[in-house]
């Protein structure tokens, strides 16, 4: 490619992000349906747990299957704060952010030097430990309940404006994690992933990154629980099964899981696909109907798989990369047709 | 000791073995100094323990879990057997592959080692890297990855450089240019250099002294000026070069 469609490509690149998140707050405020509605605020959420595990996973290499546990564990601990008279907004939150963090350094001690296969076990561990110590909490505790956040006098409730926290929340922390990424500390995970004794023979300290990498990680994922909670309104532990702690892991692998974008996009996808495939059960007709219906939640899990595999064998970096195909392909065209104008 | 050397006594080795797992040898009471500004060649057949000598130097097999025993001593001092602390206390290690991150630029390479400007990299001497800045390290060739490895290395200003094979899959021109890098290199910075390699003839190029390793022990120590290629062949290969 050469370098007029490289700024060509550039400039449309520095467009995007603006232009898409200009198109998320016109979809928010546009209103819509309730169940419209609480299907993109589960994109917002789900974004911001994807972008804390893209961290980990995509950036810095280490294989996890522990979102769940810390959206778990952020859900948990932003009901309990949210519960005292002294838990006023953004208290929880930040609460959460905490506790993510501190289970994610003690996550991070006791796993550091495993690498693959066997760290990811070790998150599988924790996603049962977590499920275990919520359910313990749950009985001992009761169902526990959240209202929608306030400030002053204004309640972020259902619909539009508890979507639009979600996009500022996920905007504050895109733009924390973009601006790690962009600088020496996101090249230093970026080396760690590639090549972990090479960047220890570089001088770098690579426990102490990886370290930081959980402890930053688990702190986003568990703000999204705690988004979570307020949306749902109260907490379970069913909530934060397995097949959540997948479904995330789907959401960086499908996305792209070096790029902050993908997260985003494989959150998109992953949750509206879920629901576009409720949908089909509930308007199909006649067999397939009944048969949808029936089948709803393994189709679901086939249709991922199916899209992994496809992912695997064609593209790697996910939807983001093949995108960025597209618009380099588009640009090329573009600034071929200007040439020939010209 | 190469005019111009100033303080530091170098690297001492000292009876330094390295047990696998498994009962297996990976080298036995190994012994031998080097000076600083002097370059030492390890060589030997494959699987002898040549780079299980250099890792064990660096602190890896340590950590990896192998027992290793003797002392290593960096200019008087005992070496640690953490590579993060090895590191601290200057030691760097070349080692034989994945010594690049394929996805980040050459520039990148050297903001790692805090090296910021292409001007910085100047006094490393390797014009096509200069020519390669904002290349990502997986488009390069071989030579100039291996070049890139050596200017992040002495970025780091060491005072022990373990360099483990330096001439794998490399062109004869190359791996001449990267000796002559290696050796000026060393008497600039007053480093010692340890460099593992199966080559005879490059390690008598640049090498002041040479030993040789079989089955993890020394089988021969001596000046590279008292020897030959052909001689070297039969100590570890049993015939000539």
């Amino acid at each position: 490619m050469n370098e007029s469609v490289h700024q060509t490509a550039r400039r449309w690149r520095d467009y995007l992000g603006p232009a898409l998140l200009a198109l998320a707050a016109i979809i928010v405020l546009a209103g819509g349906d309730a169940v419209y509605m609480y299907q993109l605020a589960l994109v917002g959420i789900y974004a911001i747990a994807a972008v804390g595990q893209q961290w980990l996973i995509g950036r810095t290499g280490q294989a996890s299957v522990g979102g769940a546990a810390f959206m778990g564990i952020g859900a948990f601990t932003a009901t309990a704060v949210a519960g005292h008279a002294w838990g006023v907004f953004p208290l929880p939150i930040l609460a959460a952010a905490v506790a993510g963090g501190v289970v994610g350094l003690l996550l991070g001690l006791t796993t550091v030097r495993l690498r693959g296969l066997y760290l990811l076990l070790s998150t599988l561990a924790l996603e049962y430990i977590a499920t275990f110590v919520m359910q313990e909490y749950e009985g001992q505790n009761g169902g526990e309940f959240i209202n929608f956040p306030k400030i002053g006098a204004f309640t972020f409730g259902q619909g539009e404006r508890y979507n639009l926290l979600l996009i500022v929340v996920l905007l504050i922390v895109v733009v924390v994690v973009q601006n790690l990424y962009r600088s020496a500390t996101g090249r230093t995970w970026s080396a760690i992933r590639q090549n972990e004794e090479a960047a220890e023979v570089a001088g770098i300290n690579v426990l102490g990154w990886k370290l930081i990498a959980f402890v930053g990680s688990s702190a986003i994922t568990a703000v999204a629980g705690a988004m979570y909670a307020y949306q749902l309104q109260s907490v379970s532990y069913q909530t934060f099964s397995l097949d959540l702690a997948i479904s995330i892991l789907c959401m960086v692998y499908l996305g792209g899981q070096y790029r902050i974008s993908g997260a985003i996009l494989g959150a998109a996808v992953v949750t509206l696909l879920q629901f576009g495939l409720q949908q089909l059960d509930d308007t199909g007709s006649g067999g397939l109907s009944s048969w949808l219906t029936l089948n709803g939640p393994t189709l679901d899990t086939a249709i991922y798989g199916a899209l992994l595999v496809l992912i695997m064998l064609f593209e790697r970096e996910g939807i983001a990369q093949l995108l960025a195909n597209l618009r380099d392909m588009v640009a090329a065209q573009v600034t071929r047709f200007r040439g020939e104008s010209a | 000791m190469t005019p111009g050397a100033t303080s530091g006594d170098g690297i001492n080795v000292s009876g330094l073995s390295v047990t696998y797992r498994n009962g297996a040898t990976g080298c036995h009471d190994v012994s031998f100094k080097v000076e600083p500004d002097e370059i030492l060649a390890v060589l030997g057949r494959n699987g002898v323990g040549k780079t299980t000598l250099l890792r064990g130097i660096a602190g890896f097999r340590a950590v990896e879990g192998v027992h290793v025993h003797g002392q290593v001593a960096l200019d008087g001092t005992q070496l640690s057997r953490n590579p993060g602390k090895a590191s601290k206390a200057g030691v760097v290690f070349v080692p034989e592959r994945d010594k690049v991150f394929p996805s980040l630029t050459v520039q990148e390479h050297f903001r790692l080692v805090n090296v910021r400007g292409r001007d910085a990299i100047e006094p490393f001497g390797f014009p096509p890297l200069s020519n390669r800045w904002t290349s990502r390290a997986g488009l390069l060739s071989g030579g100039e990855r291996q070049m890139l490895a050596l200017a992040m290395a002495w970025a780091q200003h060491p005072k022990l450089l373990l360099v483990d094979e330096l001439s794998l899959g490399l062109a004869p021109v190359i791996v001449g240019q990267l000796l002559q890098k290696l050796r000026e290199m060393a008497e600039r910075s007053h480093m010692s250099v340890i460099l593992v390699d199966q080559d005879a003839v490059a390690a008598l190029r640049v090498a002041d002294s040479l030993l040789v390793l079989d089955h993890g022990e020394v089988v021969w120590r001596g000046a590279s000026r008292d020897t030959t290629a052909a001689e070297l062949g039969t100590h570890y290969l049993g015939t000539g070069v």
